[in-house]
C-alpha cells in the first residue's frame, strides 16, 4: 500500500512538554483520526508537519516527497484546516480566492463558486461576519479548489453543532472517494471518528500509544469489569488504563491476554470512547 | 523563485489593503498641513511617518488575524514571505515618493513662488531613510512576534528622526550638507554623489536586513 502520509520519529522540545517519537502512517484513500485530550500534541504534530515549527529530530514524507526538501511542491497538493479561520477578517470572500489563487497552479475558480453555493456562504460577506461553521466551510472550500490530494484538518469540528458536523463528515467522504487522495484530520470527539475514521492513532502526553485500522483496534481489545479483589497484581498489570472505584474495576484488555483473568469478570466490547479513555490512563501512569 | 517573492508581496498588500481607506484622508491632511504651514517639505515629511506605519501593518494585521496557519499552508518557503515584505516595503516607498514629488510642486506654487526647486533629492533622501528605518525595524519584527517587537520597532525611528532634528545643528557646526543645494535640487558641492553614495550605502544595508530577517525568521516557532 503507497503511503500519502508518513511521519517517522518526530520530535520537538518545549519547556514543560516534549513530543517524543511520533510515527504513525496513512495509506492512500483512508481517513485517519488523529485523537488525544487537549495538551496532547496533536496541533503540535501538524504544526511539525507543516513546518511552522521546527523540529529536533525525525521526517515527514507526504505524497511520497519529503515535506522539508520539497516543501513548495507538496503544499501546492495539500489542503489545511485549521480550528480557526486564518484568513484576514475585513476579507471578502472573494478577497480570500484573491489572495490564494496567485499561489496555486491548479486553483479553479468554479470549484471555488460551486463549492460557496453548495456551502451556503455569500460571496459578499466578510470573514469576520461567518459563523464558526461557515469559517470551517471556507476553509474546506479553499482546500478543495486548488485540487489537494492530502487534507489535513486540526480539530475541525469543535465548537461545531450536530447538524454541521454532519455535513463536514459527508464532505470528507465525498473528498475520500477518489482513492489516491487522503486525509488526517485531529479531534478530541470520538464520534467523528466512529462516522468516518478507516485509521486511529491516539496521542497522548506528546507519545503515540496506538496507530491501527479501527476496525482492528475495537476488535484487539475488550472491556472488562469485576468486583474489588478480583485481580491479582499481574492481572491488573495485564489490563490498560486500569481503574479501581468504590464498587469494582474496570479496564481494557487485549484479546489475547484475556485468558489470564478470572471466568468471573464480565468482558464486552469496547466503544472509541473507552478505548481513548483506557489509553489516556495508561499513557498518564506512564508519564506519572 | 521570484515569482513567489512578487506574490508575497502582493499578499502582504491584499492583507493591509482595507486598512489603507483611511490613508487617504491622511494624505489628504498632510497636504493641507503644508499648506497651512507653508512648508513645502511637510508633505513629504508627512509621508515618510504615514509610510513607517504603514510599513509594520502586515505584522500587526498578520499576528490578530492569526494568519501563521495561511503563511505555512501555502506553497512558498520562508524566505519568500520575508523577501516580499522587503519588496513591498520598498514599492510602498517608491510609490509614495512619486506621489509626494508629484504634491510637492503643487504645494510650492500655491504658497510660494513658482520657480522654487523640485525637491527631488530630498525626496529621495527620505526614500533612503525610510529604507532604512525598515531595515533596521524589519529583523526585530521578524524575530518576534509584533506584540513584543512593537515596543523596540520605533527605537530606529526615533534615532533617525532625532538624527534628522540634530542634524541642522551639526551641519551648522560642521558643514556637513548644503541645505539650500539640497531644498533646491542644485548639483554643487557634489549633492548627487552624496546622495548616490547614501543610496548605495541603504541599498546594501536593506538587503543585509533581509539576510538578518530571513535567519531570523527562519529558526521561529511559527
Amino acid at each position: 500500500m503507497d503511503n500519502i502520509l508518513s511521519v517517522q520519529g518526530l520530535s520537538k522540545h518545549f519547556k514543560g512538554f516534549s513530543l517524543t517519537d511520533v510515527s504513525f502512517s496513512l495509506p492512500k484513500g483512508y481517513i485517519m483520526g488523529f485523537i488525544g485530550p487537549n495538551g496532547a500534541g496533536k496541533t503540535t504534530t501538524i504544526k511539525l508537519m507543516l513546518n511552522m515549527l521546527r523540529r529536533d529530530a525525525g521526517s515527514v514524507s507526504m505524497l511520497g516527497m519529503d515535506s522539508v526538501v520539497r516543501e513548495t511542491d507538496i503544499k501546492q497538493r495539500l489542503g489545511v484546516v485549521m480550528d480557526q479561520a486564518f484568513y484576514v477578517g475585513e476579507w471578502r470572500l472573494t478577497d480570500v480566492e484573491k489572495a490564494l489563487k496567485p499561489f496555486y497552479t491548479k486553483w479553479s475558480g468554479d470549484t471555488y463558486a460551486n463549492l460557496l453555493k453548495r456551502f451556503d456562504l455569500d460571496k459578499a460577506k466578510k470573514v469576520k461576519d461567518l459563523s464558526r461553521g461557515m469559517k470551517m466551510k471556507l476553509m474546506i472550500a479553499a482546500a478543495l479548489s486548488h485540487q489537494a490530494e492530502l487534507l489535513i484538518l486540526d480539530e475541525p469540528t469543535s465548537g461545531l453543532d450536530a447538524v454541521v458536523r454532519d455535513e463536514l463528515m459527508d464532505i470528507l467522504l465525498d473528498f475520500i472517494s477518489d482513492e489516491n487522495k487522503g486525509v488526517l484530520f485531529s479531534t478530541h470527539i470520538t464520534a467523528d471518528l466512529e462516522k468516518i475514521a478507516d485509521y486511529i492513532t491516539f496521542i497522548s502526553g506528546g507519545r503515540v500509544l496506538m496507530s491501527d485500522l479501527k476496525d482492528d483496534l475495537m476488535e484487539k481489545y475488550l472491556d472488562v469489569r469485576g468486583g474489588l479483589g478480583t485481580l491479582n497484581a499481574e492481572q491488573r498489570n495485564a489490563l490498560i488504563g486500569y481503574k479501581e472505584h468504590s464498587v469494582g474495576f474496570e479496564g481494557l484488555v487485549e484479546k489475547e491476554k484475556l485468558a489470564l483473568l478470572p471466568k468471573d469478570v464480565v468482558v464486552q466490547p469496547c466503544t472509541l470512547d473507552e478505548l481513548v479513555i483506557r489509553f489516556n490512563l495508561e499513557g498518564k501512569k506512564h508519564d506519572a | 523563485m521570484m515569482r513567489n517573492v512578487v506574490k508575497c508581496a502582493m499578499l502582504d498588500a491584499r492583507t493591509i489593503r482595507s486598512y489603507l481607506k483611511n490613508m487617504v484622508f491622511m494624505l489628504g491632511l498632510g497636504v493641507v498641513l503644508s499648506l497651512v504651514m507653508k512648508s513645502p517639505t511637510l508633505v513629504m515629511t508627512y509621508m515618510v511617518v504615514i509610510l513607517m506605519m504603514v510599513s509594520t501593518y502586515p505584522f500587526a494585521v498578520s499576528e490578530s488575524n492569526q494568519m501563521a496557519p495561511l503563511y505555512g499552508s501555502l506553497p512558498m518557503k520562508r524566505w519568500h514571505l520575508v523577501a516580499g515584505r522587503y519588496l513591498y516595503a520598498l514599492v510602498m516607498g517608491i510609490l509614495a515618493t512619486a506621489f509626494s514629488m508629484v504634491m510637492m510642486p503643487l504645494v510650492t506654487r500655491l504658497i510660494v513662488s513658482p520657480d522654487a526647486g523640485d525637491g527631488t533629492p530630498f525626496a529621495l533622501l527620505l526614500l533612503g531613510l525610510f529604507l532604512l528605518v525598515c531595515a533596521l525595524q524589519y529583523p526585530i519584527f521578524f524575530g518576534l512576534d509584533y506584540t513584543k517587537s512593537k515596543t523596540f520597532g520605533m527605537l530606529p525611528a526615533l534615532v533617525v528622526f532625532l538624527g534628522i532634528t540634530l542634524l541642522p545643528g551639526l551641519n551648522k557646526t560642521l558643514h556637513l550638507v548644503d541645505t539650500h543645494s539640497l531644498l533646491s535640487g542644485d548639483g554643487a558641492g557634489g549633492l548627487w554623489g552624496l546622495l548616490l553614495g547614501f543610496a548605495a550605502a541603504v541599498l546594501v544595508f536593506y538587503a543585509l536586513s533581509a539576510y538578518i530577517s530571513f535567519r531570523l525568521y527562519n529558526r521561529r516557532d511559527l
